[in-house]
């Protein structure tokens, strides 16, 4: 019978001994982590980006504005954004698995590797975090207590500034290993005294990678045509819905059904504050009419090109006599909440592509896609295209 | 060699400037997450997913790989370890699909594939993969093998 301390030798040694077994086969090797990690790197760096620019759009510094062009732009970040996150969940799978007998060497020898050893808990935990929390959020599950965008954007930060102190650290290992394949020596690894076969390093690899892009390709349908006959798990296809779109938030959902069919409906044109005009739909159908054809991008990652037909914001705001100007709210008629309203900058309320639709696809409006009156414009997120549209602010 | 040190080399320099500038993200970013609000079930969830894998996940993961390499032929082993992994990541990314967390009467545009199915069809086409790679490697073994070809002598270097 072992005594406490002799169980905790044998456990010990048990742990030690597995550990490197397992990182002395090349599926476990720096080799096998240098190539999984630049393409995790890869991955995150795209979405990062991506995302910022979703942020920016959403949440533009005073000292920034988007252009309106090119409008596709917000589409294809944004579908990056996602499809890069989606293709990156087998990568990060493979990596943790590949380095998880790391976790059990033994204590840091320096502060250098203390550091480094503690900057990998924002990096593992940030990096389930964002993928956990992205895959939820475009399925339109919530089962956390925090704002999604809030914790997605400042989880960004974190996990990225992990990346950065993981690429510092192991940079020189992951070009070592790159430079010089272990391969030949690992190879009389492959098998462990049972005899049990291991997954090799090309297995692995081939795994990750083929997992990786076969996710991809059975998800980005949603906005990518050419794979849309591929879609099999995407949140969304953009040729279902009503006239042809998807809807992100129905007029049940927002709480307008009856606000929006109401007669007494009037577009309001004020400048800071103070009422200028009004318009009904008869008043705005007198007006020049105009079609553009653009995507509604989500930045759920779904995406569809639409025709749309109405009048431009510029020839509302030139009836109005109102010429100078900074910005433009859009506001809803929705009861307040987050995206009741938006903003125009100068160079998207001047686009002559930007409209305060009435029609979709030759179609009236119907209400979920924002009837009586919807904006539209180029390079936007799909949540700042507002619907119910009851009145212009001009600053 | 001994495999469970790190590298010196690891931590020069350019370790030193990826401190600095990542620790002054992760700063921003924890600063962010106080000033917004929802720290503590920012945190909960931040930290619990790291622990989850570390301490549930990656165990089960390794035990079910070593005891499928104690109890299967071994021509079988590699094949379901991927068949297996494979299956769970595609359990992972769809389970809210398939749960149907975000369907809503009033938007049938939401969520409006039948997951089901499609999930069911790609786990069929996995472990049709698998049994066919199965098949195949006991084939080949099975399959004896072709005596050498004749020469008309000796080939020299």
């Amino acid at each position: 019978m072992m005594n406490p301390r002799e169980t905790i030798d044998v456990v010990r040694d048990g742990i030690v001994s597995h550990r490197d077994n397992a990182l002395a086969e090349p599926a476990h090797d720096a080799r096998a982590a240098a190539i999984l990690g630049i393409a995790l790197g890869v991955c995150f760096t795209l979405c990062f980006i991506t995302g910022l620019v979703s942020h920016t759009m959403q949440r533009p510094p005073s000292w920034f504005a988007w252009r309106s062009r090119p409008a596709g732009l917000y589409r294809v970040t944004q579908g990056l954004h996602i499809i890069s996150g989606t293709a990156a969940i087998p990568l990060l799978i493979a990596k943790l698995w590949s380095v998880y007998p790391r976790l059990f060497l033994g204590a840091p020898k320096n502060v250098a590797a203390a550091i480094e050893r503690v900057s990998l808990l924002p990096l593992v935990g940030g990096s389930t975090f964002m993928l956990f929390t992205g895959t939820a959020n475009i399925a339109r599950w919530y089962p956390w207590p925090f704002f999604f965008p809030h914790g997605h954007y400042w989880g960004a930060w974190i996990t990225i500034g992990a990346l950065v102190v993981h690429i510092g650290a192991r940079s020189s290992t992951a070009g070592a290993a790159l430079r010089n394949d272990p391969a030949v020596v690992a190879a009389a690894a492959m098998e462990n005294q049972s005899g049990s076969p291991r997954v090799s390093r090309r297995t692995l690899l081939g795994w990750a990678g083929g997992t990786s892009l076969a996710l991809a390709a059975v998800t980005a349908g949603q906005t990518v045509h050419l794979l849309r006959r591929a879609v099999l798990f995407a949140p969304r296809r953009p040729d279902i819905g009503s006239q042809g779109i998807p809807v992100n938030r129905t007029a049940m959902e927002a709480g307008v059904v009856d606000r929006a069919s109401n007669a007494a409906w009037r577009l309001v044109v004020a400048v800071g504050g103070t009422e200028r005009m009004q318009l009904d739909l008869a008043a705005l159908a007198a007006l020049p009419q105009h079609t553009a054809t653009l995507p509604i991008a989500c930045v759920e990652g779904w995406s569809a090109n639409a025709h749309w037909s109405g009048v431009r914001v510029i020839d509302v705001l030139s009836a109005a006599s109102i010429t100078s100007f900074d910005t433009v709210d859009v506001v809803s008629i929705e009861n307040g909440g987050l995206y009741s309203r938006s903003v125009l900058n100068t160079f998207q309320a001047r686009d002559h592509d930007t409209l305060l639709a009435t029609m979709l696809n030759g179609e009236t409006l119907n209400l979920d896609h924002g009837y009586p009156l919807r904006l539209i414009s180029p390079n936007r997120p799909g949540v700042m295209q507002t619907k119910w549209v009851s009145r212009l602010e001009v600053r | 060699m001994n495999v469970a040190t790190d590298a010196p080399k690891a931590h020069g320099p350019t370790f030193w400037i990826g401190v600095v500038i990542g620790w002054a993200a992760i700063a921003f970013g924890v600063r962010g997450v106080f000033k917004d609000g929802g720290a503590v079930g920012f945190g909960q969830w931040f930290i619990g997913l790291a622990i989850a894998h570390d301490v549930v996940v990656a165990p089960i993961a390794f035990a079910t790989a070593w005891l499928i390499g104690r109890i299967l032929p071994r021509r079988a082993v590699l094949p379901v370890r991927l068949g297996l992994a494979s299956t769970g990541v595609l359990t992972l990314v769809t389970w809210p699909l398939l749960r149907g967390y975000g369907r809503a009467a009033s938007n049938p545009t939401a969520l409006p594939l039948d997951y089901r199915r499609n999930y069911a069809a790609v786990l069929i086409a996995i472990w049709v993969a698998v049994a066919g790679s199965i098949a195949i490697g006991w084939i080949r073994h099975r399959a004896p093998k072709t005596p050498p070809t004749t020469t008309d002598g000796p080939i020299t270097t």
